[in-house]
């Protein structure tokens, strides 16, 4: 259903407008402009019963704040939202410099495997600077995932803009 | 990786023939269409010869009537699922609406019977040589087969979790792997989950009452792999276990299309049989020809599916290509734990008491250290096993997590002062632990000539439809635990039949701490409610209880673990011959050490509202490891209130199946 209405969108709208989609998406902080901060996974759901979630990537978890489908539904939005979902995965191996997770974000961006190792060694290096600020360790889940995505989305665009086919 | 041993050389004719007739025009072009258009529509035999083929019953859920006798119905309760007004279901004229609306004209993208129903258009092109327009378009079916890069599919096992009913089994999931993404990127695949909907704040009684009768409507979901892996192995701290399976294209795009059209289609959601390991079973079950799961059972389990899975052939070769695991957060942390030596375990140990020390330890770290073995230093791997303690511990007691939070960073910007690990140390620890189907079959038929002091000999017959006890082969289970659904004993002596026990629902796990530090391991608890004999000494004495325990277990090494539990229990028998005993229970359950294993368990009861007292011990043990049998010893005594003491001993053999 996700990709029915993502496909139709784009369909409907042709290449400007999905120029325009891609420019107006760069500039966005999805917790704040699609929502995802007020996200609620369901993190214990009832056994196997579990059935009653709509929870897709990038797609119908995005409900409040919405400023357009196509602003929030890109790859960037796409990668925050596995940051928010994965956080506690995410900021163990950055800690260690590799695992699955950290090579499934940078494949989310697009990053070519050549690059990958010095991504994470920028990542790993602005990660030490954010977690070692005053307020940074009594945050919640979310907001460190946020500070995360707002960290690896600028080392992307920062110095691997060319290796990495989601990025600017 | 583990490789399951074939034992079956089934024959695939019919599905291998009609599989590839499917694959061709899928492998060959993704495109959602067929290039022609039939031109001679089929006669009504041919349809109604088609309509009897297993593959067309399959994807219409076509059950048999009972008995053979009777018209056959489907168990979709989707109204939009059917193409044909008949009713009741007939198959012979849901091919034919299918035909039909198969050859109309294109319409508007999306709309087509072509794009709603891409296996049946497959086995309406294979059988019937009927092809939808070459003009339809289906961009949100292409959306879905992710343009053919869909090359495999795996079977997903989160083993069993006690924190509620639904979860006791463990969950199926079936996961579609792209064959351009890496391994790491098979967190972007995306799975399928089956389950039951029900209201958000369902009353418990409800929920257990209406997921046995049938009360909810279920059907598949999907959600990248990520979501899954995140939920079970970081917060609920559940291993996964992937069993990839061996198929050619044709059959894994036949499955992409087919699960297609079960999206949003509605069953009735029944726990005991059409539960998640049915519906996936199920799928899968359109590309073989043997069923995965035993008809001789009225009930379903996962591990049924996957010894099954383990032991089926597709095309000469075993339909499980290799199985791996994902073990949790706190595996992963016990894993990382044990494989460090001694020394390191005791410095592990002061940093996750004293997160601070992390810093200072990193900074005396020799530079050239990080170069050892690619893992990095043994300050990198002590920091990193304190991480992943403090990671599991924060998603285990969340109401503590606020409080870990500056120690996990402590540790955090320690391993990050770093370099970085050229290893990963664990995450997939392939062939580590035994892989679910290596365990015990998941029903237990046991046969107890025993011989008891105060009745003389006799045989206790003992069923148990599922699943596990402590003496059971834990693949794949929680160690030190026993869950058990309608675990049933009839003794039979002295002429007579008698119920001496049967636990309606039994679990106890006894949660020990490996380390001995403070979040590793929990309460050790039981719950039973069932109805037995009120003493070891009579027959035919059978009350009803509830029986409650909380208490506390450690591991004794690896040898096993011993617990303490303060116990109440409820007994409820007839003329007003009910009471309530409080006493303690203490006892020792081993590790499996060369196929043995034992339990000693001792404790006393004493009636809250009077002075009668007693006390029991009792010694088991399991020899042999074998999936399908076993011999178990078991000796007990037991001081009486209302008649004499007994003891008792016997030798039991147990089939499993």
């Amino acid at each position: 259903m996700v990709f029915r209405m993502a496909a139709s969108a784009a369909v409907a709208l042709g290449a400007l407008c999905f120029s325009q989609a891609v420019a107006q998406e760069d500039d966005i902080n999805p917790w704040q402009d699609c929502g995802i901060g007020a996200m609620v996974f369901p993190e214990r759901p009832v056994g196997a019963a579990i059935s009653n979630i709509i929870w897709d990537l990038g797609s119908t978890a995005v409900t409040s704040k919405l400023s357009s489908p196509d602003t929030c539904e890109g790859e960037r939005v796409k990668a925050a939202l596995f940051i928010q979902r994965t956080y506690a995965e995410l900021a163990v191996e950055t800690a260690k410099g590799r695992g699955d997770h950290l090579t499934a974000l940078a494949g989310l961006y697009g990053c070519d495997a050549a690059v990958q190792s010095a991504l994470i060694a920028d990542v790993r290096g602005a990660m030490a600077s954010t977690a070692a600020a005053p307020d940074f360790a009594e945050l919640d889940r979310s907001a460190k995932a946020e500070r995360y995505f707002l960290d690896f989305d600028a080392a992307v665009s920062t110095s691997y803009s060319g290796r990495c086919a989601a990025s600017v | 990786m583990h490789r399951p041993r074939s034992r079956r050389g089934a024959a695939l004719a019919v599905t291998v023939m009609l599989s590839a007739a499917f694959a061709a025009p899928a492998a060959a072009t993704p495109a959602p269409t067929t290039p022609s258009t039939v031109t001679t529509a089929p006669d009504a035999d041919a349809i109604a010869d088609a309509a009897g083929d297993p593959v067309w019953r399959k994807l219409v859920r076509y059950v048999r009537p009972p008995l053979g006798r009777g018209d056959g119905h489907s168990d979709v309760v989707t109204d939009a699922f059917f193409l044909s007004e008949r009713k009741p279901f007939d198959a012979t004229a849901e091919l034919r609406a299918t035909v039909r609306a198969l050859s109309a004209p294109a319409g508007a993208p999306d709309a087509h019977a072509a794009c709603r129903f891409p296996a049946r258009a497959r086995f309406a092109k294979a059988r019937l040589g009927v092809a939808p327009p070459a003009d339809v378009q289906c961009p949100a079916l292409e959306a879905w087969r992710r343009g053919g890069a869909v090359t495999g599919v795996s079977v997903i096992f989160a083993s069993g979790h006690l924190s509620n009913p639904g979860s006791f089994y463990g969950h199926l999931l079936l996961k579609f792997n792209d064959g351009a993404a890496g391994l790491s990127d098979d967190l972007l695949d995306t799975t399928l989950n089956y389950g039951a909907i029900f209201p958000e704040r369902e009353n418990p009684v409800a929920y257990i009452l209406k997921g046995v009768a049938g009360g909810y409507v279920s059907q598949f979901t999907h959600l990248n792999y990520y979501h899954h892996t995140h939920n079970y192995a970081e917060t609920q701290l559940r291993d996964v276990w992937e069993y990839e399976l061996d198929l050619d294209q044709g059959a894994v795009d036949l499955l992409v299309d087919h699960t297609w059209e079960m999206l949003g289609v509605g069953n009735r959601y029944y726990f005991m049989r059409q539960n998640c390991a049915y519906r996936v079973a199920e799928l899968i079950e359109l590309v073989t020809t043997e069923p995965l799961l035993p008809r001789s059972k009225a009930w379903s389990t996962p591990i049924d599916v996957f010894d099954r899975l383990s032991r089926t052939e597709r095309n000469g070769r075993p339909l499980v290509r290799s199985v791996r695991r994902l073990p949790s957060r706190q595996n992963r942390f016990r894993e990382t734990y044990r494989a460090l030596p001694s020394a390191d375990r005791r410095t592990a140990r002061r940093v996750i008491d004293d997160p601070s020390r992390a810093a200072a330890l990193a900074a005396a770290s020799p530079v050239d250290d990080n170069a050892v073995g690619g893992g990095g230093s043994a300050a990198a791997r002590i920091i990193e096993t304190a991480l992943d303690y403090y990671a599991f511990a924060s998603a285990k007691d969340e109401a503590s997590e606020p409080a870990l939070r500056r120690p996990y960073n402590d540790l955090l910007l320690a391993r990050l002062s770093l370099p970085p690990s050229r290893e990963d140390s664990g995450v997939r620890a392939d062939g580590a632990e035994t892989p679910p189907h290596e365990g015990h079959k998941s029903s237990l038929i046991q046969l107890r000539p025993l011989y008891n002091s105060a009745f003389g000999e006799g045989v206790e017959i003992r069923f148990r439809p599922a699943y596990s006890d402590f003496f059971s082969l834990r693949a794949g289970a929680l160690p030190y635990s026993e869950l058990s659904i309608l675990d049933a004993r009839v003794l039979v002596a002295n002429d007579d039949v008698t119920l001496r026990r049967l636990d309606v629902v039994r679990v106890t796990t006894l949660n020990p701490s490996e380390t001995g530090l403070k979040y590793d391991g929990g309460k050790a608890w039981r719950f039973r409610l069932g109805a037995e004999a009120r003493e070891l000494a009579c027959e035919g004495c059978t009350t009803g209880f509830l029986d409650v325990a909380l208490g506390k277990a450690r591991a004794v090494s690896r040898l096993g673990a011993v617990y303490a539990m303060g116990a109440a229990r409820v007994r409820v028998g007839a003329n007003n011959d009910s009471y309530l005993q409080v006493g303690p229970n203490v006892g020792f359950v081993s590790s499996d050490i060369g196929g043995v294993v034992v339990a000693v368990e001792g404790g006393a009861w004493r009636e809250a509202d009077g002075p009668e007292t007693s006390a029991y011990a009792r010694v088991e043990a399991r020899l042999g490891a074998a999936t399908r049998w076993d011999v178990r010893l078991k000796a007990e005594y037991e001081t009486g209130v209302a008649a004499a003491g007994a003891a008792e001993g016997g030798l039991a053999i147990s089939f499993f199946w």
